[in-house]
Protein backbone atom coordinates (compact mmCIF):
# COMPACT_ATOMS: atom_id res chain seq x y z
CA UNK A 1 0.00 0.00 0.00
CA UNK A 2 1.47 3.44 -0.58
CA UNK A 3 1.30 6.18 2.36
CA UNK A 4 -1.42 7.97 1.71
CA UNK A 5 -1.93 10.31 -0.43
CA UNK A 6 1.86 10.96 -0.14
CA UNK A 7 2.11 8.53 -3.61
CA UNK A 8 -0.45 8.60 -6.05
CA UNK A 9 -1.36 7.31 -9.57
CA UNK A 10 -1.36 10.26 -12.12
CA UNK A 11 -1.55 8.26 -14.79
CA UNK A 12 -0.52 5.32 -17.06
CA UNK A 13 2.88 3.93 -15.49
CA UNK A 14 3.65 7.48 -13.94
CA UNK A 15 4.23 8.06 -9.98
CA UNK A 16 3.67 11.54 -8.13
CA UNK A 17 5.39 11.74 -4.95
CA UNK A 18 4.88 15.18 -3.99
CA UNK A 19 8.03 16.77 -2.16
CA UNK A 20 7.09 18.45 1.38
CA UNK A 21 8.08 21.35 3.01
CA UNK A 22 10.91 23.15 2.20
CA UNK A 23 13.45 21.48 0.20
CA UNK A 24 15.47 23.59 -1.35
CA UNK A 25 16.42 25.05 2.15
CA UNK A 26 17.13 21.36 3.52
CA UNK A 27 19.63 20.91 0.83
CA UNK A 28 21.14 24.21 1.28
CA UNK A 29 21.67 22.87 5.23
CA UNK A 30 22.50 19.49 3.78
CA UNK A 31 25.22 20.69 1.57
CA UNK A 32 26.89 23.13 3.67
CA UNK A 33 29.43 20.47 5.63
CA UNK A 34 29.72 18.16 2.85
CA UNK A 35 30.97 21.07 0.83
CA UNK A 36 32.97 22.88 3.43
CA UNK A 37 34.26 19.38 4.35
CA UNK A 38 35.84 18.49 1.16
CA UNK A 39 36.34 22.23 -0.56
CA UNK A 40 38.32 22.85 2.33
CA UNK A 41 40.72 20.16 2.23
CA UNK A 42 43.05 22.18 -0.14
CA UNK A 43 43.54 24.85 2.30
CA UNK A 44 44.20 22.36 5.71
CA UNK A 45 46.66 19.88 4.52
CA UNK A 46 49.07 20.58 7.73
CA UNK A 47 49.41 19.64 10.95
CA UNK A 48 49.47 23.56 13.22
CA UNK A 49 47.32 24.18 14.86
CA UNK A 50 46.86 21.22 17.10
CA UNK A 51 43.59 21.23 18.55
CA UNK A 52 42.53 18.88 20.80
CA UNK A 53 45.49 16.59 20.48
CA UNK A 54 44.71 16.10 16.95
CA UNK A 55 46.79 17.60 13.76
CA UNK A 56 44.64 20.29 11.86
CA UNK A 57 43.70 18.08 8.98
CA UNK A 58 42.56 15.30 10.58
CA UNK A 59 40.61 17.56 13.52
CA UNK A 60 38.70 19.51 10.36
CA UNK A 61 37.55 15.98 8.49
CA UNK A 62 36.44 14.82 12.52
CA UNK A 63 35.22 17.86 13.26
CA UNK A 64 32.64 18.25 10.23
CA UNK A 65 31.75 14.49 10.48
CA UNK A 66 30.84 15.39 14.12
CA UNK A 67 28.45 18.67 13.20
CA UNK A 68 26.95 16.80 10.15
CA UNK A 69 23.99 15.20 12.07
CA UNK A 70 23.16 18.69 12.90
CA UNK A 71 22.97 19.83 9.48
CA UNK A 72 20.81 16.93 8.45
CA UNK A 73 18.23 17.28 11.69
CA UNK A 74 17.89 21.36 10.67
CA UNK A 75 17.11 19.46 6.77
CA UNK A 76 14.76 16.97 8.63
CA UNK A 77 12.84 19.45 10.27
CA UNK A 78 12.46 21.24 6.66
CA UNK A 79 11.17 18.45 5.14
CA UNK A 80 9.12 16.85 7.70
CA UNK A 81 5.70 18.34 7.76
CA UNK A 82 2.68 17.81 9.82
CA UNK A 83 1.11 15.88 7.14
CA UNK A 84 3.87 13.44 6.76
CA UNK A 85 3.86 12.94 10.41
CA UNK A 86 -0.06 11.70 10.07
CA UNK A 87 0.50 9.76 6.70
CA UNK A 88 4.72 8.44 8.16
CA UNK A 89 3.16 5.69 10.12
CA UNK A 90 0.54 4.40 7.20
CA UNK A 91 3.39 3.12 5.05
CA UNK A 92 3.62 0.01 6.34
CA UNK B 1 44.08 -25.13 19.21
CA UNK B 2 45.25 -21.70 20.81
CA UNK B 3 43.42 -19.49 23.44
CA UNK B 4 42.53 -16.92 20.96
CA UNK B 5 41.71 -19.49 18.19
CA UNK B 6 39.23 -21.25 20.57
CA UNK B 7 37.99 -17.97 20.93
CA UNK B 8 36.94 -16.99 17.89
CA UNK B 9 35.79 -20.11 17.16
CA UNK B 10 33.58 -20.40 19.91
CA UNK B 11 32.44 -16.07 18.66
CA UNK B 12 31.78 -17.42 15.19
CA UNK B 13 29.24 -20.37 16.70
CA UNK B 14 27.32 -18.34 18.76
CA UNK B 15 26.87 -15.48 15.97
CA UNK B 16 25.44 -18.83 13.53
CA UNK B 17 22.93 -19.46 16.06
CA UNK B 18 21.67 -15.82 16.37
CA UNK B 19 21.08 -15.77 12.98
CA UNK B 20 19.40 -18.85 12.57
CA UNK B 21 17.09 -17.92 15.62
CA UNK B 22 17.14 -14.53 14.09
CA UNK B 23 15.46 -15.55 11.05
CA UNK B 24 11.95 -16.14 12.48
CA UNK B 25 9.50 -18.90 11.87
CA UNK B 26 7.52 -19.36 8.66
CA UNK B 27 8.32 -20.18 5.22
CA UNK B 28 11.43 -18.61 3.49
CA UNK B 29 10.40 -17.00 0.46
CA UNK B 30 12.27 -14.19 -1.80
CA UNK B 31 10.53 -11.14 -0.37
CA UNK B 32 11.35 -12.06 2.61
CA UNK B 33 14.79 -13.53 2.28
CA UNK B 34 15.66 -10.56 0.52
CA UNK B 35 13.55 -7.67 2.13
CA UNK B 36 12.58 -9.31 5.41
CA UNK B 37 8.76 -8.44 4.35
CA UNK B 38 9.22 -4.59 3.72
CA UNK B 39 8.75 -3.83 7.87
CA UNK B 40 12.10 -3.11 9.55
CA UNK B 41 11.90 0.48 11.62
CA UNK B 42 14.85 2.76 12.59
CA UNK B 43 16.79 0.18 14.63
CA UNK B 44 16.64 -2.71 11.98
CA UNK B 45 17.17 -0.46 9.54
CA UNK B 46 20.16 1.25 11.02
CA UNK B 47 21.65 -2.38 12.26
CA UNK B 48 21.56 -3.27 8.70
CA UNK B 49 23.10 -0.14 7.10
CA UNK B 50 25.83 -0.50 9.86
CA UNK B 51 25.88 -4.06 9.20
CA UNK B 52 27.17 -2.79 5.71
CA UNK B 53 29.74 -0.23 6.75
CA UNK B 54 31.81 -1.79 9.27
CA UNK B 55 33.70 -4.38 7.34
CA UNK B 56 36.76 -6.25 7.38
CA UNK B 57 37.98 -3.25 5.45
CA UNK B 58 37.17 -0.53 8.28
CA UNK B 59 38.81 -2.93 10.92
CA UNK B 60 41.92 -4.09 9.40
CA UNK B 61 42.07 -2.09 5.76
CA UNK B 62 42.18 1.09 7.57
CA UNK B 63 44.49 0.35 10.08
CA UNK B 64 46.68 -0.87 7.50
CA UNK B 65 46.29 2.13 5.31
CA UNK B 66 46.90 4.05 8.41
CA UNK B 67 49.80 2.28 9.09
CA UNK B 68 51.36 2.60 5.71
CA UNK B 69 49.76 5.05 3.93
CA UNK B 70 49.02 7.79 6.69
CA UNK B 71 46.85 10.60 6.06
CA UNK B 72 45.48 9.21 2.57
CA UNK B 73 43.05 6.81 4.96
CA UNK B 74 41.48 9.59 6.10
CA UNK B 75 39.50 9.20 2.98
CA UNK B 76 37.95 6.77 5.28
CA UNK B 77 36.40 8.88 7.87
CA UNK B 78 34.66 11.65 5.25
CA UNK B 79 33.52 9.35 2.52
CA UNK B 80 30.50 7.66 4.61
CA UNK B 81 29.22 11.31 5.82
CA UNK B 82 28.83 12.34 1.90
CA UNK B 83 27.05 9.37 1.53
CA UNK B 84 24.67 9.76 3.94
CA UNK B 85 24.21 13.35 3.02
CA UNK B 86 23.49 11.99 -0.56
CA UNK B 87 20.71 9.25 0.81
CA UNK B 88 18.75 12.17 2.75
CA UNK B 89 17.33 13.20 -0.81
CA UNK B 90 18.15 10.35 -2.67
CA UNK B 91 16.73 7.22 -0.80
CA UNK B 92 13.02 8.47 0.42
CA UNK B 93 12.07 8.83 -3.74
CA UNK B 94 13.52 5.50 -4.66
CA UNK B 95 11.84 3.91 -1.03
CA UNK B 96 8.38 5.01 -1.86
CA UNK B 97 8.83 3.73 -5.51
CA UNK B 98 9.84 0.90 -4.67
CA UNK B 99 7.01 0.44 -2.28
CA UNK B 100 4.90 1.51 -4.94
CA UNK B 101 6.14 -0.96 -7.33
CA UNK B 102 7.10 -3.79 -5.08
CA UNK B 103 10.70 -3.69 -6.47
CA UNK B 104 13.21 -5.68 -4.30
CA UNK B 105 16.69 -5.47 -6.10
CA UNK B 106 18.46 -2.67 -7.58
CA UNK B 107 17.85 -4.03 -11.29
CA UNK B 108 14.38 -3.54 -10.62
CA UNK B 109 14.56 -0.28 -10.03
CA UNK B 110 16.51 0.28 -13.52
CA UNK B 111 13.88 -1.54 -15.24
CA UNK B 112 10.81 -0.41 -13.80
CA UNK B 113 12.11 3.66 -14.81
CA UNK B 114 14.04 2.63 -17.64
CA UNK B 115 12.40 -0.35 -18.82
CA UNK B 116 15.26 -1.39 -20.91
CA UNK B 117 16.32 -5.22 -20.22
CA UNK B 118 19.44 -4.25 -21.70
CA UNK B 119 20.85 -1.30 -19.34
CA UNK B 120 19.19 -3.74 -16.27
CA UNK B 121 21.39 -6.49 -17.78
CA UNK B 122 24.43 -4.24 -17.80
CA UNK B 123 23.67 -2.70 -14.43
CA UNK B 124 24.03 -6.31 -13.27
CA UNK B 125 26.95 -6.85 -14.38
CA UNK B 126 28.56 -3.86 -13.46
CA UNK B 127 27.34 -4.52 -9.70
CA UNK B 128 28.22 -8.18 -9.58
CA UNK B 129 31.83 -7.55 -11.37
CA UNK B 130 32.19 -4.63 -8.71
CA UNK B 131 31.17 -6.92 -5.71
CA UNK B 132 33.99 -9.42 -6.45
CA UNK B 133 36.83 -7.33 -4.94
CA UNK B 134 34.18 -6.31 -2.14
CA UNK B 135 33.52 -9.98 -1.37
CA UNK B 136 37.43 -11.47 -1.48
CA UNK B 137 38.53 -8.47 0.95
CA UNK B 138 36.10 -9.23 3.38
CA UNK B 139 37.53 -13.54 2.91
CA UNK B 140 41.54 -12.10 2.39
CA UNK B 141 40.64 -10.24 6.24
CA UNK B 142 38.97 -13.71 7.50
CA UNK B 143 42.17 -15.44 6.63
CA UNK B 144 44.42 -13.03 8.10
CA UNK B 145 42.29 -13.63 10.84
CA UNK B 146 42.56 -17.15 11.67
CA UNK B 147 46.01 -17.24 10.49
CA UNK B 148 47.43 -14.73 12.80
CA UNK B 149 44.92 -16.44 15.76
CA UNK B 150 46.39 -19.50 14.97
CA UNK B 151 49.76 -18.67 14.98
CA UNK B 152 50.67 -20.08 11.73
CA UNK B 153 49.29 -23.30 12.22
CA UNK B 154 45.96 -22.64 9.70
CA UNK B 155 47.81 -21.74 6.71
CA UNK B 156 45.67 -18.59 5.33
CA UNK B 157 44.73 -20.86 2.10
CA UNK B 158 42.95 -23.22 4.52
CA UNK B 159 41.35 -20.40 6.27
CA UNK B 160 39.89 -18.76 3.78
CA UNK B 161 38.13 -21.90 2.43
CA UNK B 162 37.10 -22.31 6.04
CA UNK B 163 35.48 -18.56 5.89
CA UNK B 164 33.93 -19.15 2.71
CA UNK B 165 32.18 -22.27 4.46
CA UNK B 166 30.47 -20.70 7.27
CA UNK B 167 29.83 -17.74 5.17
CA UNK B 168 27.77 -19.41 2.93
CA UNK B 169 26.16 -21.95 5.82
CA UNK B 170 25.38 -18.83 7.39
CA UNK B 171 23.49 -16.63 4.45
CA UNK B 172 21.99 -20.16 3.53
CA UNK B 173 20.20 -20.59 6.65
CA UNK B 174 19.62 -16.95 7.77
CA UNK B 175 18.10 -14.89 5.17
CA UNK B 176 17.90 -10.85 5.72
CA UNK B 177 16.62 -10.89 8.85
CA UNK B 178 19.15 -13.32 11.06
CA UNK B 179 21.69 -11.10 9.47
CA UNK B 180 20.18 -7.82 11.44
CA UNK B 181 20.63 -9.45 14.28
CA UNK B 182 23.66 -11.10 13.84
CA UNK B 183 25.00 -7.29 13.02
CA UNK B 184 24.18 -6.43 16.71
CA UNK B 185 26.36 -9.28 17.82
CA UNK B 186 29.11 -7.57 15.18
CA UNK B 187 28.96 -4.06 16.29
CA UNK B 188 28.51 -4.38 20.01
CA UNK B 189 31.33 -6.60 19.71
CA UNK B 190 33.20 -4.02 17.32
CA UNK B 191 32.78 -1.11 19.28
CA UNK B 192 34.22 -2.63 22.62
CA UNK B 193 37.14 -3.88 21.01
CA UNK B 194 37.73 -0.71 19.32
CA UNK B 195 37.31 1.35 21.94
CA UNK B 196 39.41 -0.76 24.08
CA UNK B 197 42.35 -1.29 21.84
CA UNK B 198 41.84 2.40 20.10
CA UNK B 199 42.26 4.18 23.66
CA UNK B 200 44.23 1.41 25.12
CA UNK B 201 47.33 0.79 23.01
CA UNK B 202 48.29 4.26 22.66
CA UNK B 203 47.84 4.56 26.18
CA UNK B 204 50.05 1.28 26.83
CA UNK B 205 53.02 2.77 24.50
CA UNK B 206 52.77 6.05 25.42
CA UNK B 207 50.71 7.32 27.70
CA UNK B 208 47.79 8.72 25.80
CA UNK B 209 46.11 9.10 22.12
CA UNK B 210 48.32 12.95 22.14
CA UNK B 211 51.71 11.61 23.07
CA UNK B 212 51.33 8.77 20.42
CA UNK B 213 50.33 11.63 17.50
CA UNK B 214 52.98 14.03 19.04
CA UNK B 215 55.62 10.96 18.56
CA UNK B 216 54.45 10.13 15.06
CA UNK B 217 55.02 13.75 14.33
CA UNK B 218 58.48 13.96 15.65
CA UNK B 219 59.41 10.31 14.09
CA UNK B 220 57.17 10.75 10.68
CA UNK B 221 56.62 14.47 9.97
CA UNK B 222 54.87 13.88 6.55
CA UNK B 223 52.76 11.00 7.40
CA UNK B 224 49.21 12.83 8.56
CA UNK B 225 49.44 15.24 5.66
CA UNK B 226 48.67 14.49 2.29
CA UNK B 227 50.17 12.63 0.26
CA UNK B 228 51.24 10.76 3.63
CA UNK B 229 53.50 7.67 2.99
CA UNK B 230 52.72 7.77 -0.51
CA UNK B 231 54.08 9.46 -3.91
CA UNK B 232 50.99 9.68 -5.55
CA UNK B 233 48.00 9.98 -3.29
CA UNK B 234 47.97 13.93 -2.98
CA UNK B 235 44.84 16.55 -2.45
CA UNK B 236 43.23 16.00 -5.09
CA UNK B 237 43.45 12.16 -5.11
CA UNK B 238 41.93 12.64 -1.49
CA UNK B 239 39.23 15.10 -3.33
CA UNK B 240 38.28 12.87 -6.27
CA UNK B 241 38.65 9.82 -4.10
CA UNK B 242 36.09 11.00 -1.33
CA UNK B 243 33.38 12.07 -4.04
CA UNK B 244 33.64 8.77 -5.82
CA UNK B 245 33.16 6.90 -2.52
CA UNK B 246 30.72 8.76 -1.45
CA UNK B 247 28.34 8.79 -4.25
CA UNK B 248 29.17 4.98 -5.08
CA UNK B 249 28.18 4.33 -1.06
CA UNK B 250 24.46 3.39 -1.72
CA UNK B 251 24.98 2.62 -5.13
CA UNK B 252 25.68 -0.94 -3.99
CA UNK B 253 22.99 -3.34 -4.76
CA UNK B 254 22.73 -4.31 -1.16
CA UNK B 255 23.10 -0.67 0.39
CA UNK B 256 20.42 0.48 -2.30
CA UNK B 257 17.89 -2.52 -1.24
CA UNK B 258 18.06 -1.72 2.28
CA UNK B 259 16.42 1.14 1.91
CA UNK B 260 13.77 -1.07 0.76
CA UNK B 261 13.88 -3.11 3.87
CA UNK B 262 12.70 0.53 5.61
CA UNK B 263 8.85 0.20 7.02
CA UNK B 264 8.45 4.55 5.94
CA UNK B 265 10.53 6.83 3.99
CA UNK B 266 11.20 9.44 7.66
CA UNK B 267 12.93 6.31 9.06
CA UNK B 268 15.39 6.31 6.10
CA UNK B 269 15.75 10.22 6.41
CA UNK B 270 16.40 9.73 10.49
CA UNK B 271 18.71 7.09 9.66
CA UNK B 272 20.47 9.89 7.51
CA UNK B 273 21.12 12.09 10.48
CA UNK B 274 22.24 9.68 12.72
CA UNK B 275 24.47 7.32 10.59
CA UNK B 276 27.74 10.14 10.44
CA UNK B 277 28.35 9.52 13.75
CA UNK B 278 28.64 6.08 13.74
CA UNK B 279 31.70 7.13 11.61
CA UNK B 280 33.38 7.79 14.75
CA UNK B 281 35.19 4.24 15.03
CA UNK B 282 37.17 4.76 12.95
CA UNK B 283 39.64 7.12 14.01
CA UNK B 284 39.98 4.77 16.54
CA UNK B 285 41.16 2.72 14.01
CA UNK B 286 43.49 4.90 12.88
CA UNK B 287 45.03 5.20 16.51
CA UNK B 288 45.82 1.86 16.37
CA UNK B 289 47.48 1.85 12.81
CA UNK B 290 49.69 4.86 13.98
CA UNK B 291 50.56 2.90 16.97
CA UNK B 292 51.85 -0.06 15.31
CA UNK B 293 53.74 2.10 12.78
CA UNK B 294 55.40 3.36 15.70
CA UNK B 295 56.09 0.38 17.77
CA UNK B 296 56.06 -2.20 15.01
CA UNK B 297 57.46 -0.46 11.96
CA UNK B 298 58.41 -2.36 8.65
CA UNK B 299 55.69 -5.41 8.73
CA UNK B 300 55.39 -7.49 5.47
CA UNK B 301 51.88 -7.04 5.55
CA UNK B 302 50.46 -3.43 6.86
CA UNK B 303 46.45 -5.41 6.85
CA UNK B 304 48.01 -7.50 9.47
CA UNK B 305 49.28 -3.76 11.69
CA UNK B 306 46.20 -4.40 14.33
CA UNK B 307 45.93 -7.76 14.89
CA UNK B 308 50.09 -8.19 14.89
CA UNK B 309 49.84 -4.91 17.64
CA UNK B 310 46.61 -6.55 19.46
CA UNK B 311 48.81 -9.73 19.55
CA UNK B 312 51.46 -8.66 21.52
CA UNK B 313 49.61 -6.60 23.61
CA UNK B 314 47.28 -8.30 24.90
CA UNK B 315 46.66 -11.38 26.36
CA UNK B 316 44.98 -14.70 24.62
CA UNK B 317 41.65 -14.72 25.70
CA UNK B 318 41.13 -10.95 24.53
CA UNK B 319 43.48 -11.52 21.66
CA UNK B 320 40.77 -14.14 20.96
CA UNK B 321 38.05 -11.55 21.48
CA UNK B 322 39.47 -8.71 18.89
CA UNK B 323 39.33 -12.01 16.59
CA UNK B 324 36.27 -13.02 17.04
CA UNK B 325 34.87 -9.48 16.09
CA UNK B 326 37.06 -8.92 13.17
CA UNK B 327 35.80 -12.50 12.03
CA UNK B 328 32.13 -11.79 12.73
CA UNK B 329 32.80 -7.89 10.78
CA UNK B 330 33.72 -9.81 7.44
CA UNK B 331 30.68 -12.80 8.00
CA UNK B 332 28.09 -10.02 8.22
CA UNK B 333 28.71 -7.60 5.40
CA UNK B 334 30.31 -11.03 2.72
CA UNK B 335 26.56 -12.73 3.95
CA UNK B 336 24.91 -9.39 3.03
CA UNK B 337 26.88 -9.06 -0.11
CA UNK B 338 26.79 -12.78 -1.36
CA UNK B 339 22.61 -12.64 -0.67
CA UNK B 340 21.97 -9.07 -2.62
CA UNK B 341 23.91 -10.11 -5.40
CA UNK B 342 22.43 -13.79 -5.89
CA UNK B 343 19.22 -12.54 -5.68
CA UNK B 344 19.74 -9.97 -8.47
CA UNK B 345 21.09 -12.78 -10.69
CA UNK B 346 18.19 -15.04 -9.89
CA UNK B 347 15.57 -12.30 -10.18
CA UNK B 348 17.13 -10.33 -13.28
CA UNK B 349 18.81 -12.09 -15.39
CA UNK B 350 17.92 -16.10 -14.80
CA UNK B 351 13.88 -15.38 -14.81
CA UNK B 352 13.57 -13.36 -17.70
CA UNK B 353 16.06 -15.78 -19.52
CA UNK B 354 13.54 -18.92 -18.98
CA UNK B 355 10.89 -18.10 -20.95
CA UNK B 356 8.64 -20.83 -18.53
CA UNK B 357 7.41 -19.23 -15.28
CA UNK B 358 9.35 -19.33 -13.09
CA UNK B 359 7.53 -19.69 -9.60
CA UNK B 360 8.50 -18.21 -5.68
CA UNK B 361 9.90 -21.79 -4.20
CA UNK B 362 12.32 -21.78 -7.84
CA UNK B 363 13.17 -18.46 -7.83
CA UNK B 364 14.77 -19.16 -4.33
CA UNK B 365 15.98 -22.62 -5.25
CA UNK B 366 17.88 -20.35 -8.27
CA UNK B 367 18.83 -17.71 -5.98
CA UNK B 368 20.64 -20.04 -3.38
CA UNK B 369 22.46 -21.47 -6.62
CA UNK B 370 23.52 -18.34 -7.92
CA UNK B 371 25.20 -17.80 -4.02
CA UNK B 372 26.85 -20.24 -4.02
CA UNK B 373 28.28 -19.76 -7.70
CA UNK B 374 29.50 -16.12 -6.70
CA UNK B 375 31.00 -17.25 -3.49
CA UNK B 376 33.29 -19.66 -5.57
CA UNK B 377 34.63 -16.60 -7.19
CA UNK B 378 35.39 -14.45 -4.95
CA UNK B 379 37.48 -17.55 -2.93
CA UNK B 380 39.17 -17.95 -5.99
CA UNK B 381 40.39 -14.59 -6.27
CA UNK B 382 41.02 -14.36 -2.92
CA UNK B 383 43.41 -17.41 -2.95
CA UNK B 384 44.89 -16.47 -6.53
CA UNK B 385 44.66 -12.98 -6.80
CA UNK B 386 45.51 -11.25 -3.47
CA UNK B 387 46.00 -7.25 -2.82
CA UNK B 388 45.80 -4.79 -0.23
CA UNK B 389 42.63 -4.61 1.72
CA UNK B 390 41.53 -1.00 0.83
CA UNK B 391 42.79 -1.46 -2.61
CA UNK B 392 40.27 -3.82 -3.28
CA UNK B 393 37.26 -1.66 -1.90
CA UNK B 394 38.37 1.10 -3.85
CA UNK B 395 38.52 -1.19 -7.11
CA UNK B 396 34.72 -2.26 -6.28
CA UNK B 397 33.84 1.61 -6.05
CA UNK B 398 35.18 2.23 -9.28
CA UNK B 399 32.63 0.62 -10.61
CA UNK B 400 29.61 0.10 -8.91
CA UNK B 401 29.52 4.21 -8.52
CA UNK B 402 29.51 4.18 -12.58
CA UNK B 403 25.65 3.76 -11.70
CA UNK B 404 25.32 7.01 -10.06
CA UNK B 405 24.08 9.11 -12.97
CA UNK B 406 21.52 6.89 -14.04
CA UNK B 407 19.94 6.19 -10.56
CA UNK B 408 19.79 10.04 -10.14
CA UNK B 409 18.37 11.00 -13.47
CA UNK B 410 16.06 8.14 -13.19
CA UNK B 411 14.19 9.78 -9.57
CA UNK B 412 14.68 13.32 -10.18
CA UNK B 413 14.44 13.94 -14.22
CA UNK B 414 11.66 12.41 -15.77
CA UNK B 415 12.56 12.69 -19.40
CA UNK B 416 15.71 11.11 -19.19
CA UNK B 417 15.44 7.79 -21.02
CA UNK B 418 17.87 4.43 -21.08
CA UNK B 419 20.09 4.97 -23.95
CA UNK B 420 21.94 8.12 -22.86
CA UNK B 421 22.10 6.30 -19.61
CA UNK B 422 23.80 2.97 -21.54
CA UNK B 423 26.08 5.03 -23.29
CA UNK B 424 27.60 6.59 -20.37
CA UNK B 425 28.05 3.41 -18.38
CA UNK B 426 29.89 1.79 -21.38
CA UNK B 427 31.68 5.14 -21.52
CA UNK B 428 32.56 5.56 -18.19
CA UNK B 429 33.84 1.44 -17.22
CA UNK B 430 35.54 1.65 -20.39
CA UNK B 431 37.81 4.38 -19.11
CA UNK B 432 38.14 3.26 -15.80
CA UNK B 433 39.10 -0.39 -16.90
CA UNK B 434 41.64 1.55 -19.82
CA UNK B 435 42.85 3.47 -16.98
CA UNK B 436 43.35 0.73 -14.23
CA UNK B 437 44.91 -1.60 -16.76
CA UNK B 438 47.49 0.61 -18.36
CA UNK B 439 48.43 1.42 -15.23
CA UNK B 440 47.46 4.84 -15.11
CA UNK B 441 45.79 4.40 -11.46
CA UNK B 442 45.87 7.74 -10.27
CA UNK B 443 45.31 9.56 -13.48
CA UNK B 444 46.52 13.08 -13.33
CA UNK B 445 46.44 12.88 -9.86
CA UNK B 446 42.49 11.63 -9.51
CA UNK B 447 41.26 8.60 -8.85
CA UNK B 448 40.53 6.51 -11.95
CA UNK B 449 37.44 5.74 -10.75
CA UNK B 450 36.60 9.28 -10.34
CA UNK B 451 37.62 10.13 -13.94
CA UNK B 452 35.20 7.34 -15.12
CA UNK B 453 32.72 8.82 -13.31
CA UNK B 454 33.23 12.00 -14.94
CA UNK B 455 33.24 11.03 -18.37
CA UNK B 456 30.20 8.80 -17.39
CA UNK B 457 28.07 11.80 -16.68
CA UNK B 458 29.42 13.86 -19.93
CA UNK B 459 28.63 11.52 -21.94
CA UNK B 460 25.06 10.49 -20.48
CA UNK B 461 24.23 14.28 -20.22
CA UNK B 462 25.32 15.25 -24.17
CA UNK B 463 23.45 11.91 -25.36
CA UNK B 464 20.36 13.23 -23.49
CA UNK B 465 20.48 16.68 -25.30
CA UNK B 466 20.79 14.89 -28.59
CA UNK B 467 19.14 11.33 -28.15
CA UNK B 468 16.87 11.80 -25.87
CA UNK B 469 13.73 11.59 -28.26
CA UNK B 470 10.39 10.28 -27.97
CA UNK B 471 8.17 9.96 -24.40
CA UNK B 472 10.52 8.25 -21.67
CA UNK B 473 8.88 4.51 -21.12
CA UNK B 474 8.83 2.43 -17.49
CA UNK B 475 7.80 4.33 -14.57
CA UNK B 476 8.63 7.88 -13.43
CA UNK B 477 9.28 9.51 -10.26
CA UNK B 478 7.91 12.82 -10.35
CA UNK B 479 9.17 15.44 -7.61
CA UNK B 480 6.22 18.26 -7.50
CA UNK B 481 5.86 20.88 -5.01
CA UNK B 482 2.78 20.53 -3.17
Amino acid sequence: MPSGDLVHATGRGTIGIVAKGRPVAALVSALIPAVALVAGLPFVNRLEPVVLGLPFLLFWILGWVLVTPVFLAVAYVLTDTKADRTAGGAGR
Amino acid sequence: MTTPLLVIVAFVLVSAVVGVVGRGRGEMNVERWSVGGRRFGVVLVWLLTAGEIYTTFTFLGASGWAYSRGAPAFYILAYGTIGYIISFFLLPPVWRMAKHLGLHTQPDFFLARYDSPPLTGLVVLIAVVSIMPYLQLQLAGLGMIVEIASAGAVSSSVAIVVAFAVTCVFVYTSGIKGIAWVAIVKDAAMIVAVVVIGIGLPSMYFGSVGKMLTELIRRHPTHLTFPGGTPTMGVAWVISTILLTGMGFYCWPHTFASAFSAKDDRTLRRNAVIMPLYQLPILLVFFVGFTALLVMPGLKNPDTALLALVGRSYPGWFAGFVGGAGAVTAMVPAAMLLLGASTLVAKNVYRPLRRAAVGEQHLMRASRGFMLLIAVTALALALWSPNELVKLLIFGYDGIAQLFPGIVLGVFVRRVTARPVILGLAAGVAVVVGLIWSAHDPFLGLNAGFVGLAVNATVTLVSIAILNVGPPGGAHVLEARR
